[in-house]
């Protein structure tokens, strides 16, 4: 196997060597690698196969751009598709595989499409696979094995991911010359600096460039800022730390990796971490991506882009290739040049599509030996795996032609540049609108919108001392903006003055053959679309550069419009005879690069954590006794609580008749509770309930109905007088927060002139109602200084007393129909109350039941639940509750309970359903019809609400709103089932047990 | 996400709020005598404006304060947070 | 009086043994204090004096998000017209039965709210970076200093965050019913400093 390693020192220890296994075989890198530099240094060029023609693809870039070097990182639990090798750092162990090879990289067999891609033009897929719409699941099918990027994992993701937000005066991405400069300016002036960076290590640019700063290599003068930056207290680095969304009031996310560097068993912690920072002011600085260049099988191993070649060698010490042709239309490929020849490689030619294109460099280069064939263009490459000869021809006057023979030049590889194009994504992200520059051919970022400026080569600025100089800008103005002073001590560094001469744009190779025809000549490697693709788009009507990428898949994958974005847009605009401000660019949208799903969902994903549980006081109590939990809101309430061997049901017959024949208990602390207090209570409570409540009592309670303002039934429950101004208000447990934000609304912003105050007491008080013919037995025996006599404590009254020596509130009330008690303590004696409530019950051998039982209980008695039997369409009237509707005062809702559309006949009205069989349990939700064989679709006159098996009573009960079911009393109806069974039922009341209601009065 | 001027807490993160659609509707107090249209007037149209827009919010996991804002609804820009009881500053208000 | 013996936090599930391992942060719970909830109307005088008499402060001078203490009181603002009183434990029915006799025929509403929160104190180097992991507010000592306090939301739980010390020790005011989840967030989100 053959060793590129170069005898220059680059930024890798030789001292580690790191062993790695790549398509199944062993290779050894270097500690400071990447993938893709230990892969080169290995000799492997070929690295992929594109996605829709299977053609061989090498490494191109060096780092977020790189379209082809997209492998599958790990197995199993641990795998990471479409990693880019250029980004991925080296470490012992490490496995990886192309993808989009089947069976394999050398031999793929897919790539016979390649022979039919004449065959396969832009759109193919939704040309050819749209029709027959039925077929599309298979097709479907082949294109995912065919097509894709990487694999998803199918196991469970075992690893951890952090979330934290942060804050900051300037935060500043990238950390080359330009984001190094504006961090320490910053960070002087004693701003809370944020600087980040997508590499292992800041530099950008620098850690490979060949210039000096102040005398030095430039990569001293970045370890000496870095070293001084570590020193200051409020500035924060991150490293791995790629900033991919800019969002609304300068919201950025940011991606940390912290552990994929390490080897698999040294892993420990978080795998990443996702920043969500509000940054005052935001420095751009995030550097510039080259451009490739369009001409026949540029895609070929062995072309590269020409800075990731200087790359390469200079922080890798890897000889991509021994003779070397460059191309090229600007200065920047003049020091690869440079850099190769200092290297000891033979840099063959350099082709210029400019006329005589001379500087300091092309003269010390042309006294080296080295060619420069101006004029001219490389027109075509010889060689599939890996290119062996360009082939060059000369540009005519004008230089939209080639002219005369062609020159074929041996080589092994092909460095290209095609100009620069600032990494605008972030500055397009926070909704600055990029603007074209001409002289400088590329999008620059546009005017501001939030509080960010771009600085160095993001903002279309290519030269080391113009980029430190805005970047030193940049960083006092963030700063001066969060109000500090500039540090005048500061001083610019050093570095020699560069001439450039002006780039000549080259958006599409002219050859031989006519535009768009002859081998293909790609734009967007990633997504195989190449200039013909473009053009066809164009001519097909595609003239919107939205329509054009999505019609081409141009820009998609991680790509994101990094590679061949600007080259597609100027050929789209070539093709439509326009300019190209006039096409114009697509907007970019966060990711700037890809993101783990598990990054995004963070750290409590699925967990316990994902949504909050909350806990009576007795929750431990519950757990410890074995109960089943329902989730109410996020409260967490014992549903029923099953004995050995109990069946749901058998649990749940079993707590009915215990309740119903001596006494239950349930923990009512769920609901929500607040205090209203002050003179206007009572007038305040007239206008939320739509009954009456100044007339109530001191220590009367009575049940009130809550509408929205369209008359729907939006929330019920009991409220208590506790003194002249001040009321005890129960709210449903989903009820609690909305309706007391519904209730400081009106207060607030409709009625400040009344004097009312609410405080929320839901979590202070633990509740145990204590229900069953024996409550009174058993409450009494607990609460102390409490005449508990019937006449004395009437229903529907409340007092208060001692539980244990702390103070308590009883109130009688009931939601079964049985005499019961609600005892209420202060919630840190919640759990005392409830053992002493159990001890004193024994005898009669008290049973804690759940929300079933509740819920049958209730339904016995045709008690509502408000969200079970109402769903916001339904009014008190349609319940038959019209007797807690005052006729007399205005409330919320009222008027809305006279709109046509609410006295109208045939409304749905709650009523009783009782099966013919009764043992048959309809299910809830179930559609009941009049006339179950009438033609399909059948007319629905309603649906059954709630249904239980009633132990009580021996049969089944359920209650259901039916379209004017109140004047169908006895009429029978049916509910189809999904399997095909039909359950008639008799309409009836909704009061199934005690219709008398005496058993609460006792 | 969009940072919010609470007027009594200063700017604060968007999870604390909670939204309450367009400002300045007063409940009619002699709906007896409305028809049913102009009921629903008042019960379900809303402007649906592009631009700026004056609208309540409620600071829910804060101080619990309903106040209002004017937000342009298609840059999202906060450009006035003021009391409940208080006019919006000079030069603002929903079209009618 | 009540019998401390018999109650129980909140957080009576959450072994705080397992925060020791965590390097940088002292967690503990201040159980059983009292908890008033106050409303009130601060252009009303009478209000303000009576609450001034009674416990020495002064609420037209507490500044919105902040908290100040008064004797054996922390006074928090919690809103406009509306105020937590922090008592040490079982001091708070004392306190309540005198405000109420202070405010009688005043508009006002004194509620004891002490079984419905409780209170957790986080302090060490890496208190801030434990709490930054679920709170959207800037806790740097430049902009969140000694006295100051926020009602908003730690992870998923409305919480009352103050400032004991800058910086390096907090206090959270977390409601009974979230408190368990608090716990277990907070023990989750602190395995990173173990
Ligand atoms: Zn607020």
């Amino acid at each position: 196997m053959k060793n590129n390693r170069l005898q220059g020192e680059g930024r890798i220890n030789r001292n580690r060597p790191l062993n790695f296994i790549f398509n199944g075989k062993s290779y050894q890198g270097f500690e400071g690698d990447t993938l893709a530099s230990a892969l080169l240094a290995n000799d492997v060029h070929l690295v992929a196969r594109s996605w829709k023609y299977h053609r061989p693809r090498g490494i191109l870039g060096s780092g977020a751009e790189e379209p082809n070097a997209i492998v599958q990182l790990e197995k199993g639990r641990l795998t990471v598709p479409n990693a880019r090798a250029t980004q991925v750092e080296l470490y012992e162990g490490l496995q990886a595989s192309s993808v989009n090879c089947w069976p394999g990289l050398e031999f793929d067999f897919l790539s016979i499409n390649s022979l039919f891609s004449r065959l396969m033009p832009s759109g193919f897929y939704y040309k050819t696979f749209m029709w027959p719409k039925k077929l599309w699941m298979s097709y479907e099918h082949v294109i995912r094995k065919a097509s894709g990027l990487g694999v998803s994992p199918e196991l469970p993701d075992p690893d951890r991911y952090e979330k934290t937000y942060a804050h900051c005066d300037v935060l500043i991405i990238g950390a080359g010359p330009a984001g190094l400069m504006a961090a320490l300016a910053a960070g002087k002036m004693s701003a809370r600096v944020m600087l980040v960076d997508e590499q292992s290590e800041f530099g950008g640019s620098m850690l490979h460039s060949n210039e000096t700063i102040n005398g030095q290599p430039a990569q001293d003068w970045v370890s000496d800022t870095c070293e001084e930056l570590a020193s200051m207290q409020e500035v924060k680095l991150l490293p791995r730390s790629s900033a991919f969304g800019y969002h609304d009031y300068n919201f950025v996310t940011i991606n940390e990796r912290l552990t994929d560097h390490l080897p698999t068993g040294q892993k420990t912690g978080g795998r990443e971490r996702l920043w969500k920072v509000r940054a005052k002011q935001v420095v751009l600085a995030t550097g510039a991506l080259e451009r490739p260049l369009v001409f026949a099988n540029n895609d070929r191993p062995g072309v590269m882009l020409s800075s990731a070649v200087m790359q390469y060698v200079n922080r890798y010490a890897v000889a991509v290739g021994q003779e070397i042709v460059i191309f090229t239309n600007n200065d920047s490929a003049y020091e690869t040049a440079m850099t190769l020849l200092e290297a000891g490689l033979k840099v063959i030619a350099i082709i210029d599509n400019r006329i005589n294109p001379g500087s300091s460099m092309a003269d010390q280069l042309r006294s080296e030996g080295v060619k420069i064939i101006d004029q001219s263009v490389v027109v075509d490459v010889k060689g599939s795996k890996r290119i062996n000869a360009v082939q060059v021809m000369s540009l005519q006057p004008g230089g939209d032609k080639v002219t005369g023979s062609v020159q074929t030049i041996a080589c092994d590889l092909l460095a290209m540049s095609g100009g620069w194009s600032p990494v605008i994504h972030l500055s397009s992200q926070s909704g600055a609108k990029a603007c074209w520059d001409d002289e400088k051919a590329c999008f620059l970022p546009g005017v501001p919108i939030q509080h960010e400026r771009s600085a160095g080569a993001s903002n279309g600025c290519f030269d080391l001392k113009n980029c430190l100089s805005e970047g030193m800008l940049a960083g006092n103005e963030a700063a001066q903006q969060c109000g500090f002073e500039v540090d005048a001590s500061i001083q610019l560094p050093v570095v020699n003055e560069v001439i450039f001469n002006r780039i000549k744009p080259l958006w599409l190779v002219p050859s031989m053959f006519k535009a768009g025809r002859g081998p293909k000549q790609f734009v967007d490697m990633q997504n195989d679309v190449a200039a013909s693709d473009i053009m066809l788009a164009a001519r097909e009507g595609y003239h919107s550069v939205e329509h054009v990428k999505r019609y081409t898949a141009l820009g998609f994958g991680t790509d994101q419009g990094k590679i061949g974005n600007i080259n597609g847009m100027a050929i789209l605009a070539q093709s439509l005879q326009q300019n190209i401000s006039e096409t114009g660019t697509t907007t970019f949208r966060p990711n700037y690069t890809p993101v783990t799903i598990g990054s995004i969902a963070g750290m409590n994903l699925g967990g316990e954590l994902f949504e909050p549980v909350r806990k009576t006081a007795m929750h431990g109590w519950h757990k410890q006794e074995g109960a089943e939990f329902e989730n109410v809101g996020q409260w967490k309430r014992p549903w029923y609580y099953p004995r050995a061997g109990e069946s749901m049901l058998d649990a749940v017959n079993r707590e009915c008749l215990a309740t119903r024949n001596s006494v239950g208990i349930i923990d009512a602390s769920t609901l929500g509770k607040i205090i209203i207090e002050g003179k206007d209570s009572g007038e305040f409570l007239n206008r939320l309930y739509t009954n009456a409540w100044k007339k109530l009592d001191i220590n009367k309670a009575r049940y009130g109905f809550m509408l929205g303002e369209d008359g729907m039934v939006m929330d019920d429950g009991v409220t208590i007088r506790l003194e002249e101004n001040k009321y005890f208000m129960h709210t449903t447990t989903g009820g609690a927060a909305p309706v007391f934000s519904w209730m400081e609304r009106w207060l607030q912003t409709e009625w400040p002139e009344l004097e009312v105050f609410l405080t929320s007491v839901t979590d202070h008080w633990a509740t145990a109602a204590v229900v069953g013919p024996n409550s009174r037995k058993v409450v009494s025996a607990v609460c102390e200084g409490i005449d508990f006599d019937a006449q004395a404590f009437p229903f529907m009254s409340s007092r208060e007393g001692l539980v244990n020596g702390i103070e308590a509130r009883i109130n009688r009330i009931s939601f079964s129909g049985e005499l019961a008690y609600e005892v209420n303590v202060p919630a840190n004696y919640g759990l005392q109350m409830w053992e002493s409530l159990m001890a004193a019950g024994e005898q009669y051998d008290i049973t804690p039941y759940g929300t079933e039982s509740m819920h049958v209980l209730r339904a016995e008695k045709g008690y509502v639940i408000v969200g079970q039997d109402t769903d916001g369409s339904v009014t008190p009237v349609d319940l038959g509750m019209d007797w807690v509707v005052s006729k007399v005062k205005d409330f919320i809702g009222r008027r809305s309970l006279y709109r046509e559309d609410c006295v109208r006949e045939g409304r749905k009205q709650l009523v009783g359903l009782l099966t013919l069989n009764g043992s048959d349990v309809l299910p809830e939700g179930g559609q009941i019809v009049e006339d179950p064989n009438a033609s399909i679709p059948i007319p629905m006159i309603g649906h059954v609400t709630s249904s239980y098996y009633s132990a009580n009573l021996g049969y089944s009960i359920a209650m259901a709103l039916v379209k004017g079911g109140l004047s169908r009393m006895g009429e029978t109806v049916h509910i189809p089932l999904a399997d095909g069974k039909v359950i008639a039922a008799k309409i009836s009341s909704s009061i199934f047990y005690d219709a008398d209601g005496e058993k609460q009065n006792v | 996400m969009l940072q919010i001027p609470c007027p009594w807490c200063g700017i604060r993160d968007e999870s604390e709020f909670s939204y309450g659609g367009e400002a300045h509707i007063t409940r009619p107090l002699n709906s007896e005598n409305l028809t049913d249209e102009e009921w629903a007037d008042y019960l379900f149209m809303r402007k649906n404006t592009r631009g700026a827009f004056l609208e309540q919010w409620q600071h829910a996991q804060g101080c619990r304060r309903w106040f209002n804002i004017q937000r342009d609804t298609v840059s999202y820009k906060i450009s006035a947070s003021y009391k409940v009881g208080e006019q919006p500053p000079q030069g603002m208000g929903n079209e009618k | 009086m009540s019998d401390l013996q018999n109650g129980e936090s909140p957080l009576v599930q959450i072994d705080f043994n397992q925060f020791e391992k965590v390097k940088g942060i002292k967690l503990t719970e201040l159980k059983f204090q009292g908890h008033l909830n106050l409303r009130g109307r601060l252009n009303d005088k009478a209000f303000c004096k009576a609450i001034s008499d009674a416990i020495g402060v002064e609420l037209t001078s507490l500044k919105a998000n902040t908290f100040i203490l008064s004797e054996d009181f922390k006074v928090y603002w919690l809103g406009p017209d509306e105020w937590l009183i922090v008592t040490p434990p079982d001091q708070q029915l004392e306190l309540k039965n005198t405000l109420q006799q202070a405010l009688q025929g005043i508009f006002s509403s004194v509620t004891d709210v002490s079984s419905g929160q409780t209170i957790i104190s986080i302090s060490g180097f890496n208190a801030r970076s434990l709490i930054e992991k679920g709170c959207t507010i800037d806790l740097h000592p430049r902009q969140f200093k000694k006295g100051d306090c926020a009602q908003t939301h730690l992870s998923k739980a409305t919480v009352l965050l103050s400032v004991v010390k800058s910086s390096e020790a907090f206090e959270i005011i977390i409601r009974r019913s979230f408190a368990d989840y608090l716990g277990l967030w907070l023990l989750d989100s602190s395995s990173e400093f173990v």
